[in-house]
């Protein structure tokens, strides 16, 4: 079957650093051996997996022999490249800037739920991140602690992935799993709707 | 801050895992926790690195010298002094 899979640059695998070897213009990718055992195969996201493994290079991969799945992630006996997903990671900052923008929503109607009109015509008055994250450091540190969120994902917007999780802690802190659930939900239409990848494979 | 959801790892449970995820004997689920804690936690992830490139290193260290039975005594000495006596 085909799915995705996130790497550090070159290909390499980013956690046990496997480098998979490259696909050229007349041959396939080599496969790579999962090594034997319960759980330690090849591991790959299905799309609704991705966002919880944000990385450097996103890649289409082929996986062979019986795919299980083990909490957010595909697992397989063997797997190899079949193409790099081009459009990232040129897209990782829009990514990351929808990201923080949907936390700063929250946080913005948060304070106005709580009351915190003059703090959210604060945070709203601002027109760039820096001073946005500022903003929400001084909001959080006066009393509506939530506004920390704001600050920690602009803070980490150079992570990607770590944006992404605050992104859906924010969520969760309003709206418990379900807004957890939900901004995920949100984080993978946003990568299917701008790298074109589909469901259907 | 940004820990909403209590299933989630933290550093201080990640770093006690290193040595056995770079074992590859923590569990299925106690693996994919801890890569999921790597993903969003650009320290642990350097912290990673370094065990790892240590673990590297000292496999790659020369036969053992034979110390000096002089040297010996002396470090012996300073330890049971460190150690008051």
């Amino acid at each position: 079957m085909l799915a995705w899979k996130f790497f550090a640059a070159g290909a390499v695998a980013p956690f046990t650093g496997v480098p998979w070897p490259l696909p050229s213009e007349s041959a396939r990718a080599g496969w790579v051996e999962g090594a034997p055992g319960d759980g330690k195969g090849v591991h790959a996201c299905s799309l609704e997996d991705l966002p919880y493994w944000v990385d450097q290079e996103l890649w289409e991969v082929e996986l062979d022999g019986p795919v299980t799945r083990a909490g957010r992630q595909l697992v397989a006996s063997r797997g190899r490249l079949v193409a790099r997903v081009a459009a990232w990671p040129g897209a990782q900052d829009v990514f990351t800037r929808a990201c923080i923008e949907r936390t700063r929503q929250r946080v913005l109607e948060g304070l106005l739920e709580a009351g915190c009109t003059e703090d959210a015509e604060r945070l709203t008055a601002q027109h760039d991140l820096d001073a946005e994250r500022d903003t929400a450091f001084a909001i959080a540190q006066s009393g509506p602690a939530f506004a920390g969120y704001l600050f920690d994902a602009i803070r980490r917007r150079p992570y990607p992935g770590l944006c992404a999780y605050i992104a859906a802690n924010a969520a969760a802190s309003r709206d418990g799993r379900r807004g957890h659930d939900e901004e995920r939900a949100m984080q993978v239409q946003w990568l299917a709707g701008h790298l074109g990848l589909t469901r259907d494979r | 801050m940004s820990r909403a959801l209590p299933a989630d790892l933290d550093c201080i449970v990640a770093v006690e895992q290193v040595t056995d995820y770079l074992e590859g004997v923590l569990p299925l689920e106690a693996r994919t926790e801890f890569e999921q804690h790597l993903v969003t936690c650009p320290g642990c992830v350097i912290y990673l690195r370094q065990v790892r490139a240590q673990v590297a290193a000292s496999g790659k260290l020369a036969e053992p010298r034979p110390v000096a039975e002089e040297v010996t005594r002396k470090l012996l000495e300073m330890f049971h002094a460190s150690r008051g006596g």
